[in-house]
């Protein structure tokens, strides 16, 4: 079965993998069954990274339960970590744990340290000297690169030098593909980008040549500005240097990745830069809101895995006619919602997400008091108190409530996305943590469409209308899925009956 | 088929012979209202399991309330039904009417107790109702 390799650079990587994440678990196919993500940053405590890294493992588990259930849409996509693939050949699945691959001599080390800067020889030295500032050889690599390309191309090669990296060239097989998401304007991710692409093409690694890799179909995001950081002396981080930095990266990709014809399909996204976030360096306060150009650019990734085979074809590690893309809307608009989408992203997005948001919003508000209906308690293996302690509906339920959090954070982020008619739930720290809805109508929640009504919902006693046609939607669904094991029922039958009532009411 | 319903009505109420009751068999009233309770016992059953059919009126109270209104009705129909032909053919009862149509009442209340055993499994919305599997 081919895979899609997502490589995931910095903390736009882990945010993109977020959103795809999200878009995967509601149901969005690709011609992939197979994704592996490897996130690349080394700021190990990064509040994105961590997030992104549980939520994939939330994922895992649930998709599991699920394998080779036709009667759930939900999580189909299998995510794999690169252990597992390495697992499946008999490899050694040592080499990498999880989804993200840590660098050594990051933690707790300065630059200097990292190049052994006191142990060079005086060329060395000077030339050191000239490529890096004093501030650049002081800096704390353990919160990453802050901003400074020059600083994670040196460290990141790492990586294209570890097992890890050997293993997944070992494992790379005909037909599978990678696709590489990284920011332009930052130091991880403009700096990882290039080379492992270059690494990638040379097909050489660690000294064994890999035909099918450097022969491999490469697809990546390059995200440009889509946010600024507040101003602060104190950081090294300043997003007066995005656009500069984004123009001396364009530049180098098109001499080294688009010149060259390293690539087989480039996608660019960027954004006007009106939202600015707290200024941090790194660490678990670097928790920026989710926001729509990240969407966007997990869209990219399915928009590649579906290009057909025919259109992107890669001979003696260059690409033959490659395609770059642009992502756009509609219209200008500081709110985004699905009418500002183009035809071909609301196929692709609109009622898997408006099927996963009704299910979500079931759960939490209805699930525990509507127990006692033949959708839950007249089959053998029954949704009841017992299954709602399990771990399995746990992991649902904060799978969900993620999803939640990550809803209200693009929808008060700039620009907007605001497909549904929400209320954000904030903590004192003014994060997002929950969403709030009118739940008296909730047919009338998606913003831009109307609810389907016919002659049956204006006459009283007979028409069947907001949560108790969702309880009927789950008793049909229910008759359809049978008996199986709770866990694939319960998918199965909120699966079915969240796209019943979405195809009736809404699309 | 009038011993056959009074065999089921004279369980529940049977007056002294020769009075009320055998005058109800003798006349073979029986059969119309056996009948018409076998139907209405199955078209309440009906209605709760298949037509009403909903989620928001499929708790236990709610077929109870079916099953009042088809006890309800079926009682009028035992008390009213027979009242003329029995005045002109047996006498002037009183007490004896509202006897049978209670047991009216039982009979097509046991119908729709028994059909409840097969209609809940086809219905969708109430396979709970009124006592959870």
């Amino acid at each position: 079965m081919a895979k899609l390799f997502v490589f995931g650079i910095g903390g736009t990587g882990a945010r993109v993998i977020k959103s795809l994440t999200m878009l995967l678990a509601s149901g969005v196919k690709s011609n992939f069954n197979e994704i592996v993500p490897i996130i690349i940053d080394p700021d190990r405590a990064g509040g994105d990274l961590n997030r992104t890294v549980k939520l994939l493992s939330d994922y895992q588990k649930i998709q599991k339960e699920l394998t080779d259930f036709q009667h759930n849409h939900f999580f189909k996509t299998a995510i794999l970590t690169l252990s597992e693939v390495i697992s499946r050949k008999g490899g050694n699945p040592n080499v990498i744990d999880g989804f993200r691959f840590e660098l050594d001599g990051v933690q707790n080390d300065r630059f200097k340290d990292f190049i052994d800067y006191e142990n060079l020889d005086p060329k060395n030295k000077w030339l050191t000297n000239l490529l890096f500032s004093d501030r650049n050889l002081e800096s704390n690599l353990e919160v990453g690169f802050k901003g400074n390309p020059n600083i994670g191309s040196v460290v990141l090669n790492q990586f294209t030098k570890s097992k890890a990296f050997e293993a997944f060239a070992s494992n790379f097989e005909q037909g599978d593909r990678i696709f590489i998401i990284s920011s332009i304007f930052g130091g991880t991710g403009a700096a990882g980008f290039p080379l492992i692409m270059k690494n990638i093409r040379e097909g050489f690694v660690n000294g064994q040549f890999h035909d099918f890799l450097k022969n491999s179909i490469i697809g990546a995001i390059t995200v440009q500005p889509y946010f600024k950081v507040s101003n602060d002396t104190e950081s090294e981080i300043d997003s007066k240097g995005f656009i500069s930095k984004t123009k001396a990266a364009l530049h180098y990709y098109n001499k080294n990745v688009t010149g060259n014809s390293s690539i087989n399909a480039l996608y660019y996204i960027g954004d006007s830069v009106s939202n600015e976030y707290e200024n941090k360096e790194g660490g678990v306060d670097q928790r920026n809101d989710a926001h729509f150009v990240e969407l966007a650019s997990a869209l990219a990734i399915i928009d590649f895995a579906n290009i057909d085979n025919g259109f992107v074809q890669t001979t003696n590690g260059r690409a033959i006619g490659p395609v770059y893309k642009e992502f756009g809307v509609t219209s200008t608009t500081e709110r985004i919602t699905f009418k500002d989408l183009f035809a071909d992203t609301i196929n692709l997005v609109r009622s898997n997400i408006t099927e996963y948001f009704y299910f979500n919003l079931f759960l939490k508000e209805k699930l525990q008091s509507e127990l006692n209906h033949p959708y839950a308690s007249s089959y053998t293996n029954k949704i009841d108190k017992n299954f709602i302690d399990q771990t399995f509906y746990k992991t649902v339920s904060d799978f969900n409530k993620t999803f939640r959090i990550w809803l209200g954070e693009m929808y008060r982020n700039k620009v907007s996305f605001a497909p549904f008619n929400i209320e954000v739930e904030t903590n004192n720290n003014k994060e997002v943590t929950d969403i709030k809805i009118n739940t008296s109508s909730i047919f009338s929640l998606v913003n831009g469409t109307s609810e389907k009504k016919s002659v049956k919902d204006y006459v009283p006693l007979v028409s069947i209308n907001n949560y108790e046609l969702f309880i009927k939607s789950l008793n049909v669904a229910a008759e359809k899925v049978g008996n199986t094991t709770t866990n694939k029922r319960f998918m199965g039958v909120f699966s079915k009956a969240s796209k019943e009532v979405v195809n009736q009411k809404l699309f | 088929m009038n011993e056959f319903f009074a065999s089921i009505y004279e369980k529940f109420y049977y007056s002294e012979p020769g009075t009320f009751s055998d005058c109800i068999f003798d006349n073979a009233i029986y059969v119309p209202l056996g009948i018409t309770a076998f139907i209405l016992g199955i078209f309440f059953g009906m209605l709760f399991y298949f037509i009403i059919n909903r989620p928001s009126f499929s708790k236990w109270y709610h077929w109870t309330l079916i099953l009042l209104i088809c006890f309800g009705i079926n009682f009028l129909i035992g008390l009213f039904l027979p009242q003329t032909k029995v005045e002109s053919l047996c006498g002037h009862f009183t007490y004896e009417y509202y006897m049978l149509g209670l047991a009216n009442g039982a009979v097509a209340t046991c119908v729709y107790f028994i059909f409840m055993v097969f209609f809940r499994w086809f219905s969708t919305h109430a396979k709970q109702t009124p006592i959870p599997h």
